[in-house]
């Protein structure tokens, strides 16, 4: 399909063609997703044997338009394992028209970075121009579907690369659906051949916030298309499930990533997420290696997280972002 | 029953119910479907207050001190004042704080409404809220770090001078720069859990604080009044059009006189990445 990139004739940027467009992809093995907390650590373990870990997913927006240090480590470990670049305000189902100036931003880090996979998520951050910079639920809708489509086709033919779309925690559901998620993510994959990633926390959360079977979701998805996996600890709120990425996987998240992989047939690059009450990068890291033991039936022992009267009374907070805003210790220095 | 709200509609009235917070909660039933356990409304709430606590937090990221000085309540007050007047409009989090300093500063009362004692105090918040803004751009900006070593041969030459985007000057009515180092060193004793003694607000007294980055790490330095007309003159103008008996004159500084120091202290300001030097490439 064809669509319109014109904006992209006004710059003196080519767009960007990967030659490996139409292949499989590689398996990256067990990742995890960047965070500045962990760049002291990272810097003294910079090669993988050291830091234990395959891959990197480093969160797009921080890394566009940055001159600073952050985008220098994330250059200086680019040289020694694949990065993912994993985008929270593509706002692939909004409205508005698509943001050219960060599609242009990003087409020149991927340029520069060239990274594994460039994914977002199937979600809208906002209309009118305003970014509420939450991943909020796109109305399931045949006019939806036919919207984001075309602005899959656009982004992939700016990048020059296939997107890679993954499936948001929801809280709510829109009236008036024709599609389940994973049917949607299925027509969507068949209009436009991207891919996706598959975050079984997040359809775990879902399942239970909206009271869907979550086997029902694994066996309505295009498993071929499935390039990534996401995993992230939650928070029971007793009535419902908030996806605050600051705990240890939950051992029913952890069953149905063992059920993902046993249905794809496959190893899929998997990555941990921790986006709060973020630990050391060893037990990072730990966690993460408990993924490995899931594939081969060594499901780890975990009680459920909801201690009696636990996590009901504050308000939890979904998609925490402030961790990944740089934080760099300042120097206080005396008049020269 | 009603028509089918198409998706410009459906989206307009959830941006709406969120901007607006959770006394916004018209047309629930036309527009969300009773899913799970939870109750539409309360559905709707996780979006409406996630919305509020996510930009809250990423604005306490920014701002520490700032928040150490006004405390969490009245700094959450200014943060849901200055988003619901400008909203976020960017892709980057970074820009969330772009305007902060500005919009303390216009809601500041006026001396006069205020006690004398309070209103020599008034500025410290925008104040504070410039500093570590600064901090925030300079840790993002173009730096030196890919610039030539500065050498003695550099200076041979009278180089045409201009500043970093990294390089920001910051000139203060109150003691901030002691202010933000002991504030800096108490969050960090306090996140690890360590005892630690919170700084005293800071007192008047004049200051010019010039925060810069040199090997990609962010550092605050007061700066003299003169080095503080340089610093502006070479933000305001372009490198070849500095007026220098202008910037002396400033500095009440004779032409010669500010030679002499200009000799002394630009060697250290480049070997810093505080100034540009701009070499001709042989
Ligand atoms: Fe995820």
């Amino acid at each position: 399909m064809k669509s319109d990139c014109s904006f992209l004739h006004h710059t003196d940027i080519r767009p960007l063609y990967d030659p490996g467009f139409n292949k499989p992809r590689a398996c990256l093995g067990y990742g995890v997703g960047l965070r500045t907390c962990h760049f002291p650590w990272l810097e003294q373990h910079l090669l993988p044997r050291d830091s234990g870990v395959d891959w990197f997913e480093a969160i797009t927006e921080n890394f566009l338009d940055h001159k600073g240090y952050a985008r220098h480590f994330l250059f200086k470990l680019r040289e020694h394992y694949p990065i993912a670049l994993h985008g929270v305000s593509m706002s692939i189902g909004a409205t508005d028209p698509l943001n050219t100036a960060y599609l242009k931003s990003l087409r020149q880090l991927c340029g520069d970075l060239q990274p594994a996979l460039v994914s977002d998520h199937l979600c809208w951050t906002g209309v009118n121009g305003v970014n509420s910079h939450d991943l909020l639920p796109v109305p399931l809708t045949e006019e939806s579907l036919k919207h984001v489509s075309e602005r899959v086709n656009k982004v992939q033919d700016c990048l020059g690369r296939k997107l890679v779309l993954e499936n948001p925690s929801t809280y709510m559901c829109f009236a008036g659906n024709d599609y389940a998620e994973w049917d949607f993510l299925n027509q969507l994959v068949s209009c436009t051949g991207c891919e996706l990633l598959i975050d079984v926390n997040n359809i775990y959360v879902s399942s239970v916030n909206q009271g869907f079977n979550p086997q029902t979701y694994l066996d309505g998805l295009p498993l071929d298309s499935i390039v990534q996996c996401h995993l992230a600890g939650h928070t029971d709120c007793a009535t419902h499930i908030i996806d605050t990425h600051d705990k240890p996987v939950h051992h029913k998240v952890w069953a149905l990533y063992r059920d993902l992989i046993d249905r794809c047939g496959r190893n899929v690059s998997t990555l941990l997420e921790w986006d709060a009450d973020i630990p050391d990068f060893p037990e990072l890291v730990a966690e993460l290696n408990l993924a490995k033991g899931v594939i081969r039936g060594d499901m780890p022992e975990r009680a459920d997280s909801l201690r009696p009267g636990a996590n009901t009374d504050s308000v939890q907070l979904s998609t925490p972002l402030s961790a990944h805003l740089e934080k760099a210790p300042s120097m206080f220095l005396e008049q020269q | 029953m009603s028509r089918a709200y198409n998706l410009v509609e459906r989206q307009q009235w959830l941006m709406q119910r969120i901007l607006g917070g959770v006394q916004q909660n018209q047309y629930l039933e036309e527009n969300m479907a009773a899913t799970g356990p939870l109750a539409i409304e309360h559905q709707l709430a996780i979006y409406q207050q996630g919305f509020r606590l996510r930009l809250i937090e990423c604005m306490k990221a920014e701002f520490p001190s700032l928040v150490l000085f006004l405390g969490e309540e009245v700094f959450h007050l200014f943060v849901v004042g200055f988003l619901s007047v400008n909203p976020s409009k960017h892709y980057s989090l970074y820009e969330l704080g772009d305007g902060f300093a500005e919009f303390l500063a216009s809601t500041r009362p006026q001396p006069q409404q205020v006690p004398k004692e309070v209103a020599e105090k008034l500025k410290i918040p925008e104040q504070l809220a410039l500093l570590e803004r600064a901090r925030a751009v300079s840790l993002r900006a173009e730096g030196c770090e890919h610039r030539n070593k500065v050498t003695v041969d550099s200076f041979m030459i009278w180089p045409l001078l201009s500043l970093p985007e990294t390089s920001i000057l910051v000139d203060t009515d109150f003691s901030l720069f002691d202010y933000m180092r002991k504030s800096d060193s108490y969050l960090a004793k306090r996140d690890k859990g360590e005892e630690a003694i919170a700084p005293q607000p800071p007192s008047l007294q004049k200051e010019h604080i010039l925060v810069y980055r040199n090997h990609f790490r962010v550092a605050f330095m007061r700066v003299e009044k003169w080095q503080s007309d340089v610093i502006n003159a070479l933000s305001y103008s372009e490198p070849c059009d500095v007026n220098w008996p202008a910037v002396a004159q400033r500095a009440e500084l004779t032409e010669s006189q500010l030679l002499s120091k200009l000799t002394l202290w630009l060697p250290k300001a480049a070997a810093a990445s505080q100034i540009i030097l701009n070499i001709a490439e042989a």
